[in-house]
């Protein structure tokens, strides 16, 4: 793998300004493992907390012994949990993804990218999947500063030729990893059969949702004119148009609907939903958007 | 079909075929529209978009198909620009076609509106019409004015045609619409045989009917005599506008005063074409130097003269104009008129010549220093008459008078002359039956012709009678001026015949004895007696008038008045495109002419001694030079009153919206022509339509790439 395309999907200039960043979620989850992130459960930690009384079957180790000792009471001594946090980052490799100039199947892996390396170095689990991997086929964890290499490894081994439906590739997902976190889905979302299937899984799972609607610019503005007959790349669908004024209207109507129709899907199910246009540089959309959104401080 | 439309397809199949179109064109657009495949990302969006257009989806197809709706259009206006759509009017009639262009004088006149003339118009008309010809149309083009020529023979090449048409330059000539339709007669019915004889035409083929078209402004008079023959239909396109104003020099000459023979006058006659009384100021300049000017009020349809003193003129060239406030007071539509010339040549020096047997009192009255004054005299024998050398100068004008004195030419020179005691031989009485026909000369014919109608056909030739009694005498005619001829004894006088155009001078109890009579330009008196009489070789009186102080008186006046006379008519004015026959006095084998435009012609003398000067077609002043001298002079004058009188005839019943006035009819033979309110010429859509297709096709280009939708 050429370094230069490793480069591309994550800039040594990216890299400074996202050292900065850290993960954010508004959920309480449990870590497997230790981690840097100061839990907002009572754990094992160095950090004092609270104190409470012992009830039966408490680790007697808690238990603080000068208090009993002025008080003759048995109280327990609680500490803050220090955890790590499960990102998971599930790009859709569908062909569709493929279109567009930088396409958007490479947007997402920026996006994928920026995002895990964020996790990396605060030493979360970082977890990149694509939607047609099965249902047994678990993505590497990785952790750590020294995973970046192979976390972009991972990335640049996504070709968007995998030929499965939103719903489905999500379901798969939530069968591998029981795990909970962030899951940031970047998709274009355009599936015949609805997204809505798919992005209940995820609500199912209770998980932190991040949904990215990648678009293309050539979906957003499309330059076609004449009789054309567009045919779909992935199901070979054709629609007959013919290109006016009117029609555009009413592509754009039909594609502003989409969008708000998906925000607003998402935002009454607790998602956050960000369009990501391949047009917008990565990085302004991570020290931006993402950050007014709360994914990333 | 109507004068609407006009099918270019002419087989009526192709029609059907026409109307196929259209729909093949519907056909192909839902049939087989070849849509260009193109990979997007997914057609999703495309589907959810174009939904609700399946719906109603043919009529919203129609609806949101402009591009068919600009195809149809386009597909539309070709067709209909095949059919020719045009302005009602005449279409060109026939497959063989006459255009007459009239190019005279009077076609000069601007008054088409914008300022141009009515041959630009018509010419705009000829081309209009050529245009429309067809290919299996043919057509000829005639410029006619007091001749018609040929532009252009039959032929189908339309360009041909128009350059004809464009080469038709104006003239300054008058009109004669006789001599364009024996010319169109002759080529139109190229089948007619005229037999010699009887001077009739005969058809020998079938002639193919050929329409005539008359591009006029009817300035000139019916036609008489002639008979339009397969030149049918005709068309008279009148040219011109009826209120059209004018005001022209209609005549312009010298001559002497009457009251003072030795001083010369101009006179200028002013005619005003308008239906208002104009005043008029004539601008007389000699050489090109301001001489004189009158001002002169001239009523409405109306001439006046006007009377200028040529006081210290004695040679050279006069031109009388028209001040340009008069011409723009009156909106003077044709210029050509506005300007006369008149030349003034040297009265002194005349050639006379006496043929006498030998005739001392004549002779010796002749010798004074008085008549020396007018001309020399020459003396010869009649034996010169059959000379050559004194034939062509006869025949020449070389003298401005020759006296017979007991003799007759064979035929009559062309000179003034006075005949002594003999009768001309045109004067007799019954010469033509008595003698054979070919001692009549044809400058004789009419004179004896004339004779003939007004003498009785029984009367012996000459009457002789002795000792008349003078009675009257016409004491008004310069030639008697000054004559008293009471008590004058004639021992023996023929009586002077009674000739056409001839005024008896003296009258007596038998007859007239002095005659004066016109002749083609020239005037022959008969003096029935002779002076002397030789008799066995002597000489003896005949009168005693000799002794009078009226004799020399009287060949004093003779000389004056014939060799001013014929000195006056040098002075000559000619029509413009008219030949001009030049005289002089001396027998040069060639004589130059400059014009007015500054070009000088050679004029070679013809077999018969005549000069013959073609190139009159402008007008103004021309100069004959005999190697570097000016010997003469005359002009060229557009004197014509139905060519200045520019207003075409209506007939009433007008459009004030166009130009064209319903012209009076022209008469041709019998056949009445009448001028066709409307142009003839068809205002053709067929381009315009075609330029909105070409549009319609831009546009069309322009929503496909644009993706504009109105």
């Amino acid at each position: 793998m050429a370094t230069a395309e490793l480069q591309s999907l994550l800039e040594p200039e990216l890299m400074g300004q996202l050292e900065r960043l850290e993960l954010v979620t508004r959920k309480i989850f449990r870590g497997r493992m230790k981690g840097e992130r100061r839990s907002k459960r009572k754990g094992q930690s160095v950090e004092f907390a609270d104190f409470r009384n012992y009830v039966a079957g408490d680790d007697l180790r808690t238990l603080d012994w000068n208090l009993y000792a002025r008080l003759d009471k048995l109280i327990v001594k609680l500490f803050l949990e220090e955890e790590d946090l499960h990102f998971f980052t599930l790009i859709d490799a569908s062909p569709s993804m493929g279109f567009g100039d930088p396409t958007k199947l490479q947007y997402a892996k920026q996006l994928a990218a920026a995002l895990g390396f964020i996790g990396l170095i605060r030493s979360d689990r970082v977890v990149i999947e694509s939607l047609g991997q099965s249902a047994h086929n678990r993505g590497p964890v990785l952790r750590g500063r020294r995973s970046v290499w192979r976390m972009l490894d991972t990335l640049n081994a996504i070709e968007p030729t995998e030929d499965v439906s939103l719903a489905e590739g999500v379901k798969r997902f939530c069968l591998r990893n029981q795990g909970k976190g962030i899951v940031v889905l970047i998709s274009d979302l355009m599936d015949k059969e609805g997204y809505e299937a798919a992005l209940r899984y995820l609500v199912a799972r209770r998980v932190d949702v991040y949904v990215m609607h990648a678009l293309s610019q050539e979906e957003i503005d499309p330059d076609v004119k004449g009789d054309l007959k567009l045919v779909d790349c992935e199901d070979q669908d054709i629609a007959e148009i013919t290109v006016s004024a009117p029609l555009l209207a009413r592509y754009k109507k039909t594609l502003d609907a989409f969008t708000r129709g998906t925000q607003e899907f998402c935002s009454r199910r607790g998602m956050n939903y960000l369009l990501a246009h391949n047009q917008l540089p990565v990085k302004d959309l991570m020290s931006n958007y993402l950050r007014r959104r709360g994914l990333v401080r | 079909m109507n004068s609407l439309f006009r099918n270019a397809l002419d087989p009526w199949p192709l029609w059907g075929l026409m109307a196929l179109l259209p729909l093949g064109v519907l056909a192909l657009y839902f049939l087989k529209l070849k849509r260009e495949p193109v990979e997007v990302p997914s057609t999703y969006l495309w589907q959810k978009s174009i939904e609700d257009l399946h719906v109603n989806s043919l009529w919203q197809k129609l609806r949101q198909s402009l591009l068919l709706f600009l195809q149809l259009l386009l597909l539309a206006l070709a067709m209909l620009a095949l059919l020719r759509p045009g302005w009602e009017g005449d279409r060109l009639e026939g497959q063989r076609m006459i255009f007459a262009i009239d190019n005279s004088a009077s076609m000069a006149t601007a008054d088409m509106g914008d300022g141009t003339d009515r041959l630009v118009e018509a010419k705009k008309h000829v081309l209009g019409l050529i245009d429309q010809m067809d290919s299996d149309m043919s057509a000829m083009v005639i410029s006619f004015n007091d001749e018609a020529r040929v532009m252009q023979g039959f032929t189908d090449n339309r360009r041909k045609l128009r350059e004809a048409v464009e080469k038709i330059q104006p003239t300054a000539r008058t009109t004669n619409l006789l001599g364009a339709l024996q010319l169109a007669d002759g080529l139109a019915n190229p089948g007619q045989v005229v037999e010699v004889e009887s001077n009739v035409a005969i058809d020998v083929g079938e002639g193919e009917k050929t329409t005539l078209y008359i591009f006029s402004d009817g300035r000139f008079a019916d036609v008489k005599g002639f008979s339009l023959g397969n030149l049918d239909p005709q068309i008279f396109v009148p040219l011109g506008n009826a209120d059209s104003k004018n005001l022209a020099i209609t005549a312009f000459s010298t001559r002497r005063s009457e009251a003072r023979p030795e001083d010369r006058q101009a006179f200028a006659q002013v005619s005003n074409f308008s239906d208002e009384p104009q005043t008029a100021v004539v601008e007389l300049s000699h050489n090109g130097s301001f001489l004189d000017a009158k001002e002169v009020e001239v009523p409405a349809g109306e001439a006046r003269g006007v009377t200028f003193a040529l006081t210290g003129v004695t040679v050279g060239q006069l031109t009388a104009k028209l001040s340009a406030e008069a011409l723009f007071a009156t909106a003077d539509a044709l210029a050509i008129d506005n300007t006369a010339y008149a030349a003034v040549n040297d009265t002194t020096g005349g050639r006379a010549l006496l043929l006498t047997p030998g005739n001392k009192l004549l002779t010796t009255a002749l010798a004074t220093e008085r008549i020396q004054r007018y001309a020399d005299v020459e003396v010869a024998s009649p034996d010169v008459l059959t000379t050559k050398e004194h034939q062509e100068l006869a025949d020449n004008g070389a003298f401005d008078l020759i006296i017979y004195d007991q003799c007759v030419p064979e035929r009559m020179p062309r000179a003034n002359t006075l005949f002594l005691g003999t009768i001309p031989p045109s004067w007799v009485p019954n010469l033509e039956m008595q003698s054979t026909g070919d001692d009549i000369d044809n400058d004789t014919g009419d004179a004896a012709s004339a004779s003939e109608q007004n003498g009785e056909p029984t009367e012996p030739q000459i009457d002789r009678v002795n000792n008349p009694q003078i009675i009257d005498q016409a004491k008004e005619h310069p030639l008697m001026a000054y004559i008293e001829l009471g008590n004058i004894y004639i021992s023996a006088t023929n009586i002077v015949p009674d000739v056409v155009g001839g005024k008896v001078l003296i009258e007596s109890t038998d007859g007239p004895l002095l005659t004066i009579a016109p002749r083609e330009g020239f005037e022959d008196a008969v003096l029935g007696f002779e002076i002397t009489r030789t008799v066995d070789g002597s000489q003896y009186p005949n009168t005693n008038w000799y002794r009078r102080y009226s004799f020399p008186t009287f060949l004093l006046n003779t000389l004056s008045y014939f060799v001013r006379q014929s000195q006056d008519g040098l002075d000559r004015t000619n029509l413009p495109g008219h030949s001009m026959e030049l005289r002089t006095k001396s027998l040069a084998k060639e004589l130059n002419v400059t014009g007015p435009n500054g070009l000088k012609e050679t004029v070679q003398r013809n077999e018969d001694g005549s000069y013959l000067f073609h190139s009159t077609d402008s007008p103004g002043y021309y100069e004959i030079l005999e190697g570097d001298g000016v010997v003469s002079r005359f002009t060229v004058n557009l004197f014509d009153g139905q060519e200045s009188d520019v207003g075409i005839v209506v007939a009433g019943d007008d459009d004030p919206n166009d130009n064209i006035e319903p012209a009076a009819s022209v008469r041709i033979g019998h056949v009445e022509v009448k001028g066709s309110a409307s142009r003839p010429a068809r205002k053709d859509l067929w381009r315009t339509l075609l330029i909105l297709a070409v549009a319609v096709l831009l546009f069309e280009w322009y929503i496909y790439n644009r993706r504009v939708y109105l």
